[in-house]
């Protein structure tokens, strides 16, 4: 019967330990819940230890009751349950030592992470205001619109300059044909003139026919003289304004067909260069608008992934927060492995006194009552009540 | 001028977390490791908002919520707790003390934020 309890004992110790590491490697159950199976199994075997160190020593002491003297056998029983029981404590007290262990490394390791990813998100939110900054002009307009409106204006400005050229092209030829008007009506004025000079001679030539004839006429005609010699003089100066009016005109002339060279120059270029580098520019534009838009959308997919990011790293903020709560469940196995461990002391010190058959004092059972009650309340007073890592409750009162 | 807020805790990490999270939303937060740091601090500077933990050294949350429920300047001021513990009866003790509400931990950072937001704008 007693064969059998400890057997269960043992068995149930090493299953429950099993279990731990299998649940803990493979996280498939939560960790206060592999915690607790760790402390629980950590103390069934201590118990199971303590029976079967006891029993064993009472087998080896059947065994060894056959061939050697009693007083022997029963120090030799007694050396290995003290033994046995000092191994546990001593257990006890590496747990616990590997247990603060875990705590540091933790304790180290989880600031560096959080601030890892304190540094991520701050990228991040940068990332997304960069972008934003780009995507958005100061007076609150889109960049992509207030480059649309940049394109839309280079191409209706180089529409009024390609409408304007072809319109000081037709200019041009109008000034042409008014040039030729122009030296039409210049030669008309030449032949005017030819005229005038052809009368100031015939003028000048009746007035010297006149003097011919009053000096015939004598005293008579001295007054007549005196009136063709004026005749003659007026001819004269008729005659020299038409000299000045032709060189006038000549000048004229001349300015007419330097600038009717001019005009024929301007209206004689080739207006398509002005067509074809608009149909270019409109091509370029287009192109610029396009890699606009993709550049606006890749700024939007990047602010969309800044979001992502920081998703991400309040998802991973709030996982590292199990740091907090493992290091609580490990101070609480502490000190219940802490409990364990004075209550192997007890034993061993008590299993001393039964040895000698005088049995527990009160003070020894009272101490032992109350440590396996300590013990009772550290596990229903667990601080951690989680079984998984998903954000906890909120409640406003 | 950025409203400042008290974040109590023993665990290092929470603080830098709370802290963080807190931060990038345009408060200010001063830090301190336990109860009993906490309620010095509060006794010599003024916060719109106090976040504390439970299971602390040297003095726990609810008791230094009691303390702080004491000072005048303080009568109206919100205490969040922010702790592992999650009990009814732990969350009663809480309310009793004078606390103004309970997250139960770990936090969602966006959560958290909504919820100071509501409490104290």
């Amino acid at each position: 019967m007693q064969s059998t309890r400890r057997f269960f004992l043992v068995f149930g110790g090493s299953v429950i330990l099993a279990s731990t590491l299998i649940a803990w490697a493979g996280f498939e159950l939560p960790i206060s819940g592999c915690l607790a199976l760790l402390v629980q199994g950590l103390i069934l075997t201590s118990m199971a230890c303590y029976v079967l160190e006891g029993d064993t020593a009472e087998e080896t002491y059947t065994e060894l009751s056959s061939s050697v003297p009693s007083s022997n056998l029963m120090v030799s029983s007694e050396v290995i349950w003290l033994d046995s029981l000092k191994e546990s404590e001593r257990q006890c007290v590496i747990i616990t030592d590997d247990l603060r262990r875990f705590q540091q490394i933790l304790n180290d390791a989880i600031p560096t992470l959080v601030s890892s990813f304190r540094s991520m998100h701050e990228c991040a939110s940068t990332q997304k205001e960069l972008s934003g900054r780009i995507q958005d002009s100061p007076d609150g307009d889109a960049l992509s619109s207030g480059f649309m409106g940049f394109v839309n204006q280079t191409q209706s400005t180089l529409a009024k300059f390609v409408d304007y050229t072809v319109q000081n092209s037709k200019v041009g030829m109008d000034i042409v044909d008014k040039v030729d008007t122009a030296n039409t009506k210049v030669s008309a004025i030449s032949k005017v003139l030819k005229e005038i000079e052809s009368i100031s001679k015939q003028t000048n030539l009746l007035a010297l026919n006149a003097t011919i004839e009053a000096a015939r006429a004598g005293e008579a005609g001295r007054g007549f003289a005196v009136v063709a010699d004026e005749v003659r003089s007026l001819s004269m100066r008729t005659n020299e304004f038409s000299q000045q009016i032709r060189n006038q005109i000549a000048d004229v002339v001349a300015a007419i067909k330097e600038a009717e060279a001019s005009v024929h120059s301007i209206a004689g270029q080739d207006m398509n260069f002005a067509l074809e580098a608009k149909v270019q520019v409109d091509g370029a534009l287009l192109r610029l608008a396009a890699i606009n838009e993709n550049i606006g959308g890749l700024l939007v997919q990047q602010g969309v992934i800044a979001t992502e990011v920081s998703g991400h790293v309040d998802r991973a903020v709030t996982s590292l927060q199990f740091q907090d709560m493992v290091n609580q469940l490990a101070n609480n196995m502490i000190h219940r492995v802490e409990l364990v461990e004075r209550l192997l002391t007890e034993f061993s010190s008590g299993r001393a006194v039964v040895s000698k058959g005088t049995g527990f004092t009160s003070d020894t059972l009272v101490s032992v009552q109350e440590k396996t009650q300590a013990l009772r309340e550290l596990s229903v007073k667990n601080p951690v009540s989680q079984q998984s890592m998903g954000h906890g409750d909120i409640e406003l009162f | 001028m950025a409203k400042t807020i008290l974040a109590v805790d023993d665990s290092a990490s929470i603080r830098q977390m709370v802290s963080f999270t807190l931060k990038s939303a345009g408060y200010q937060i001063i830090e301190a490791i336990d109860g009993q740091d906490g309620l010095n601090k509060a006794k010599t500077q003024s916060f719109s908002l106090i976040l504390t933990d439970q299971n602390m050294p040297n003095m726990d949350g609810i008791s230094m919520i009691k303390q702080i429920r004491m000072i005048p300047a303080y009568k109206t001021v919100p205490i969040l707790m922010l702790t592992t513990e999650s009990s009814d009866a732990m969350k009663s003790q809480g309310k009793a003390a004078g606390a103004t509400g309970w997250l139960v931990k770990p936090f969602d950072p966006q959560k958290l934020l909504e919820v100071v937001k509501k409490v104290i704008g």
